[in-house]
């Protein structure tokens, strides 16, 4: 039974797609419904723009109804001024209009980051009237403009081919959006909205990513202004209004602003609400107000998610059948003994490094020296540097003094993205993890940059993609095995323990085929079993070739892996040396047991911006 | 002059919306939409107590402040507080505008949708200040916004409340494991802000009357004001408000209405990427 | 008692069968009766019930009801009963849209259609209704739906500005003004506004400057001195609500007490009730002289406003005035009044009638004509949709109020 629902499932939607689309021909629509049904095609496309820029980047950019006017009146001015009624023309010069006013105010708006990206699009909407008035020539004003009868190859798209031509524009989009969001880059939107730091050290350019989703999310809303603008054949700034960009929000909020088709209920549920509560008139305020205060909270998470919530509940009192296991692991769940492949590592060295903070100086005049096939340790009482050292070699600061090199390269002050790319990664003290996705498919977002799959194969699923699909999810499983937490792997990455999540990060890392690994306490909050599949992993990377540098607070455990230990106080290198050295230099020892050392609390608590934690 | 005068009135308006948005902001990390509905009530309740009721000054005052403050905790405790602890949602962008809406739609059902005159309590007579004319009522406006907004200011950074508010901004949790009472504050902050904009509800009244719609376009100058002096800096909307009322006069005056806010958007650019985090900085700036 | 109780369950029964037969009569003839004399005329009247202009609407409303209860109790129009539908649009055209295809996709046809209380409404609305040839009378008054060719079956009720701005012109004649400055709000009522007294003013060979203000404004201190900058001998004011206030306000502050003429739209907000004297100096507003309180009424008035305040718009009667609730009336008399000269009900015939109606003698069914029609006249041709205006239609008097029973008395606290 279960197995035929899934066979037919496409079917199935396919059929309820052409009854979607015979509907107002076969008289089940009536005119007021197929117009309904049409404008909550229409807000779908603007909740879903939104939902790609808010649910999966995690930007609030409140511009979409600017866009929606800008496809409104491209459509309607190459309409009336060129004679250009091909709803095709109209539909690609709206989406070629919002790509460019998408990066010209995206460009500002996220090069500096924050709030600036909704600031900037809050004054575009409204910019919108103004612009209409100063444009008058081209807009019509504030009087607004009559558009052209929309065409297609001399036939004129109204009434019923209107409303098949909405709904085909609709399903094309809802296609594309599904397909680039359930891939590697709807993951790593993920991952962007999680955390920036995550994704620029996975490799990822945060700016250009967030640019890339924000023009992205730019096109459904100009198709949607496209289509208003025959929908309604008239257009005046007053459609294009701020109460209209708040309803595009509440919609997107009680539809589930991270999912695919949660735009289309929450449209749904907006425009009806909308359409009956004109109904009651004095009260009409009121009750709307109420309206968006119960759904607010009430579908907080979106109806997507009270669905998600119902379909888990039903699923363990066995109502429904279970989902059939997403990651059917295959080869059992034993742990591998095979070794990992060759890694190409690569000596890693610090020349006089130096970070202040202001006057206070975190780091003074380190040199170490990292070798591939080598653990190197860096101990040290809190505050000591030793998480800044880190942060200085991934990017996330920038070098005060002195030299960073990978290999031969002076990779110093270089952005963290590049390298990453180099071939630098990292796990973090507190583990960076994303929502809304699976323990697998998170591994697999480090094979993100290398083993890079377009954005066009993944909208269109051409074979390139299922290729690089299927080995990304076989890598990530043979490396989840590896340590020792195949068991996971369809589980939500984000509802494990901290322990399984050390040993997670610790696979993304090695998915990435990194050349130095940087290990920042991954061994605290382990127990005695995670510890020994730890110890065997780090043990095959050294194997394998590659460069490991260990922050760790556990001496016995250091102790047992390292090749080399570098102990740093106050900034400074106190000592290196073999692990037999170190544990017989008295200063080191003095340190240690001289140090307030609570293992809990965060390294380096007087660096104002030590990554940590999930926000 | 009579320029000046015009922008900094209204600019202190603006200031005003500013000033509310960020003492909850910075309280409680939430963006209140319905707050320029709270100074529209505010003018409602100024205009009940002083006209309908004939109450003198300090009583109508005091009536508009406790009144407005007490719609404020009902918003916190309809609005905001069922949504705590939940991090990963925008479900108070939503409730928060519903909140306006139902202030909206229920001072038009009970004042009626033609505006009302707030009377001002200072004479109507214009003023020659500075080779300008002004109402001395707008004069008061500017003083007193003045006033408040640097005395927010110079408290969210000297107080202990203040400090503890602001860390609360920064970081809730770890402000909770410091031993600050996040909650407590929050629920503060909107008895503060509803509170300010009750006390301002008469002298705003008596320059925009008491209409039931008001909320909306300060709704929107607000975050032109916030989004110029930098989101969580009293200071910043302050000085935020004034210069868009400037900038908005002076506009108007010499180029033309449909170009202050395209002025504006200039002004927002230009300080956009000479000072990234608006002009005071924004204590909710943060690297992760 | 036993017989007593079948008696009366017999009577009952047998009554119910009579209803019930009436019924199905009523809807038998309905199928077969190809001039539909038996079934109702529905009136279907859009407008905002809820928003800014609510109260308006209201009025607007109350007309319309009471003209359809006056004419139903007067044998109906052409012996058909007429019913009122109301749809609250909320003044958005889209929102307008969505409603009145909801209504048309649901059982009979509306016979004449009130086209909503903005130009925006109405334009969005007309393309339907010429395509289903359902006839419309409007108070909209936005030049674009005077357009025949288009909108073959919509005619406008309320005067259009152009009629409005005869009364300026020679009021600056008689004052020998050179030069005339206008202050308007930056939307579609101020920009038409604008344009037409701009062309009135330049076309009598005066000199006209303009500044316009954002809708959001809270002060316009700074456009007025703009303009008085410029040194022009009057000012035409465009704006309402809180926006009229505003612009009063900031005039008064400036202490520019230069004669101010108020256009249509601005003349209609009651500032008597939210400003004083000095800040009302030199200021005039327009009115109808139909409904000023000083001239004399069309007979069939003082029994509408009694209806009026028998009704649930009553309040509305001192701030809107009567005005408006006879543009509600006017929109049915005029029908009504056409259909009866036809003969008939249906759209096409009444369209051809209105384009030809013969002007009555004496007092018209429609009260904004007054006593002997002489102010507003329905003279529609094949061309022109609107009504026309004499030079006696429409006159400046100083801001007042409306009087208990909506008449407009000017200079009275």
């Amino acid at each position: 039974m279960n197995a035929l629902i899934h066979r037919f499932r496409p079917l199935g939607v396919l059929l309820l797609l052409v009854l979607l689309l015979v509907a107002p021909t076969v008289g089940l629509l009536d005119g007021y419904w197929s117009r309904t049904v049409m404008l909550i095609a229409i807000l779908s496309l603007l909740v879903s723009g939104l939902n790609v820029v808010l649910g999966y980047a995690g930007e609030l950019a409140m511009g979409q109804v600017a866009l929606y006017a800008v496809g409104a009146y491209v459509a309607g001015y190459l309409g009336v001024e060129f004679g250009l009624t091909n709803v095709l023309v109209a539909l690609v010069a709206a989406m070629l209009a919002a790509v460019v006013v998408g990066l010209i105010t995206g460009i500002p708006g996220l090069r500096l980051g924050g709030w600036s990206l909704a600031m900037v699009t809050f004054f575009l909407v409204t910019l919108v009237p103004n612009l209409v008035d100063v444009f008058s020539d081209v807009t019509g004003g504030t009087l607004g403009m009559a558009t052209a009868v929309p065409t297609l190859f001399g036939i004129e798209i109204v009434g019923d081919r209107l409303y098949w031509l909405v709904i085909l524009v609709v399903i094309a989009w809802f296609t594309v959006a599904r397909n680039l969001l359930l891939s590697r880059h709807g993951n790593m939107f993920l991952v962007l909205r999680q955390s920036p730091i995550l994704a620029s050290v996975l490799g990822v350019s945060v700016y250009r990513l967030k640019l890339l989703v924000y023009v992205v999310g730019a096109i459904p809303a100009a198709l949607a202004g496209a289509l208003f603008s025959m929908l309604d054949g008239f257009i005046a700034p007053d459609t294009f209004t701020f109460a209209l960009a708040l309803s595009v929000l509440a919609a997107s909020v009680v539809g589930g602003a991270t999912s695919v088709y949660g735009a289309i209920a929450g449209a749904a549920v907006m425009q009806l609400g909308q359409q009956t509560f004109t109904q009651f008139q004095t009260w009409q305020l009121v009750i709307y107000g109420a309206f968006l205060l119960i759904a607010g909270i009430a579908f907080n998470r979106g109806l997507v998610g009270l669905a998600q919530d119902g379909l888990a509940a039903a699923r363990r009192r066995g109502w429904l059948p279970n989902r059939p296991a997403t990651a059917a692991a295959p080869g059992g769940d034993e742990p591998v003994k095979t070794p990992l492949e060759p890694l190409d590592g690569v000596v890693l060295r610090t020349e006089g490094l130096s970070k202040s903070f202001g006057g206070n100086r975190a780091l003074d005049d380190v040199t170490i020296e990292a070798r591939p096939g080598e653990v190197t340790a860096l101990i040290g009482p809190n505050g000591s540097g030793k998480t800044t050292l880190l942060n200085l070699i991934c990017g996330l600061y920038k070098p005060s003094g002195g030299r960073l090199l990978l290999g031969d390269q002076q990779i110093g002050g270089q952005p963290t993205y590049r390298i990453a790319r180099y071939g630098v990664a990292r796990t973090f003290q507190t583990p960076l993890i994303p929502k809304d996705m699976s323990t697998l498919a998170f591994v697999a977002t480090g094979r993100y940059m290398n083993h890079k799959v377009g954005i066009l194969p993944a909208i269109l699923r051409l074979p390139v993609f299922r290729r690089g699909y299927a080995a990304d999810d076989e890598r990530a499983m043979a490396l989840l095995r590896l340590v020792g937490i195949a068991d996971v792997a369809g589980k939500q990455v984000n509802s494990l323990a901290l322990g399984t999540r050390r040993l997670v990060e610790v696979a993304r890392s090695l998915a990435s085929g990194a050349r130095v690994f940087l290990f920042d306490e991954v061994g605290s909050g382990l127990d005695e079993s995670d510890l020994a599949v730890l110890e065997r992993a780090i043990g095959m990377i050294r194997e394998a070739g590659g460069t490991v540098i260990l922050v760790e607070h556990n001496f016995p455990l250091v102790l047992k892996l390292a090749d080399r230990i570098h102990v740093l106080s106050q900034g400074k290198l106190l000592a290196s040396g073999p692990p037999a050295h170190i544990q017989a230099d008295r200063r080191v020892l003095a340190e240690y047991t001289g140090a307030t050392d609570l293992p809990e609390e965060p390294d380096d608590a007087h660096a104002p911006a030590t990554p940590k934690g999930a926000n | 002059m009579t320029t000046v005068w015009a922008g900094l009135a209204t600019g202190a308006i603006y200031s005003l919306i500013a000033i509310g948005y960020n003492v909850v902001l910075l309280a409680s990390g939430t963006f209140n939409f319905a707050h320029a509905q709270l100074l529209m009530v505010g003018t409602f309740l100024a205009y009940t107590g002083a006209v309908t009721f004939g109450l003198p000054v300090l009583p109508t005052v005091l009536l508009a402040a406790a009144g407005v403050a007490v719609i404020a905790l009902v918003e916190e405790r309809v609005a905001i507080r069922p949504l705590l602890g939940r991090t990963d949602s925008h479900g108070t962008l939503i409730t928060t505008v519903g909140a306006a809406t139902v202030l909206d739609g229920l001072a038009a059902a009970i004042w009626g949708r033609q505006p009302l005159t707030v009377p001002s309590v200072l004479p109507d007579e214009p003023l020659t200040l500075l080779g300008g004319t002004v109402r001395p009522v707008d004069l008061a406006l500017i003083g007193f916004t003045l006033v408040v907004g640097v005395g927010l200011h110079l408290w969210s950074r000297h107080t202990l409340t203040g400090l503890a508010s602001l860390a609360s901004a920064e970081d809730r949790d770890a402000a909770s494991a410091r031993g600050i009472n996040v909650r407590l504050l929050g629920v503060g902050a909107f008895a503060v802000a509803g509170a300010v904009a009750g006390v301002f509800g008469l002298l705003v009244g008596a320059r925009t009357y008491a209409v039931f719609d008001l909320g909306h376009s300060l709704a929107l100058f607000g975050f032109v004001a916030i989004a110029i002096g930098g989101s969580g800096s009293q200071l910043g909307g302050l000085i935020g408000g004034f210069a868009t009322g400037l900038v908005y006069a002076f506009a108007a005056r010499y180029i033309g209405a449909a170009y202050p806010q395209i002025v504006v958007f200039g002004v927002f650019l230009l300080i956009l990427f000479l000072r990234p985090r608006g002009l005071f900085g924004a204590a909710l700036e943060r690297r992760v | 008692m036993r017989s007593r109780h079948i008696r009366l369950s017999a009577i009952s029964l047998s009554a119910l069968l009579a209803l019930t037969l009436s019924a199905c009569g009523a809807s038998g003839s309905d199928g077969a009766s190809g001039d539909d004399a038996d079934k109702p005329f529905i009136v279907y009247f859009t407008g905002d019930y809820s928003g800014a202009v609510s109260t308006n609407n209201a009025s607007l409303d109350a007309g319309i009801k009471i003209a359809a209860e006056e004419f139903n109790a007067a044998g109906g129009i052409n012996g058909r009963k007429i019913v009122v539908e109301t749809a609250n649009d909320q003044n958005d055209p889209t929102k307008a849209v969505s409603l009145l295809q909801q209504r048309l996709s649901s059982g009979a046809k509306p016979d004449l259609v009130y086209p909503g209380s903005s130009s925006a409404v109405s334009l969005s609305l007309l393309p339907i209704l010429s395509r289903q040839k359902i006839l419309s009378v409007g108070g909209t008054v936005s030049t674009l739906l005077n357009d025949p060719a288009k909108f073959p079956y919509h005619f406008g009720i309320s005067s259009p500005g152009k009629d409005y701005a005869p009364a300026l012109i020679s009021e600056a004649k008689a004052k020998g003004y050179q030069k005339i400055a206008m202050l308007y709000s930056n939307d579609a009522t101020g920009q038409s506004s604008a344009e037409i007294y701009k062309k009135a003013v330049e076309g009598a060979g005066m000199q006209f400057v303009e500044a316009r203000y954002e809708a959001t404004a809270l002060d316009m201190t700074s456009q007025l001195n703009q303009l008085r900058a410029q040194d022009p001998d009057a000012l035409v004011l465009n704006g309402y609500g809180a926006a009229a206030l505003y612009v009063m306000r900031s005039r008064a502050q400036i202490g520019w007490d230069i004669p101010s003429y108020c256009d249509q739209l601005a003349s209609g907000f009651p500032y008597m009730k939210n400003l004083d004297a000095g800040q009302l100096k030199n200021i005039n507003v327009v009115v109808s002289t139909a409904t000023l309180a000083s001239t004399e009424p069309h007979p069939g008035l003082a029994g509408f406003i009694e209806k009026i305040k028998k009704g649930p718009a009553a309040d509305g009667i001192s701030s809107t005035g009567v005005g408006l609730y006879t543009t509600g009336h006017d929109a049915l008399a005029l029908i009504v009044y056409a259909a009866q000269q036809a003969g008939a009900t249906d759209s096409d015939k009444v369209k051809a009638e209105l384009e030809k109606l013969p002007q009555p003698t004496g007092a018209p069914l429609w009260y904004s004509g007054g006593p002997a029609g002489q102010y507003v006249k329905f003279a529609y041709t094949a061309q022109d949709h609107f009504p026309t205006a004499s030079e006696e239609t429409f006159q400046y008097v100083a801001p007042g109020v409306f009087d208990g029973d909506g008449f407009y008395a000017s200079g009275k606290a």
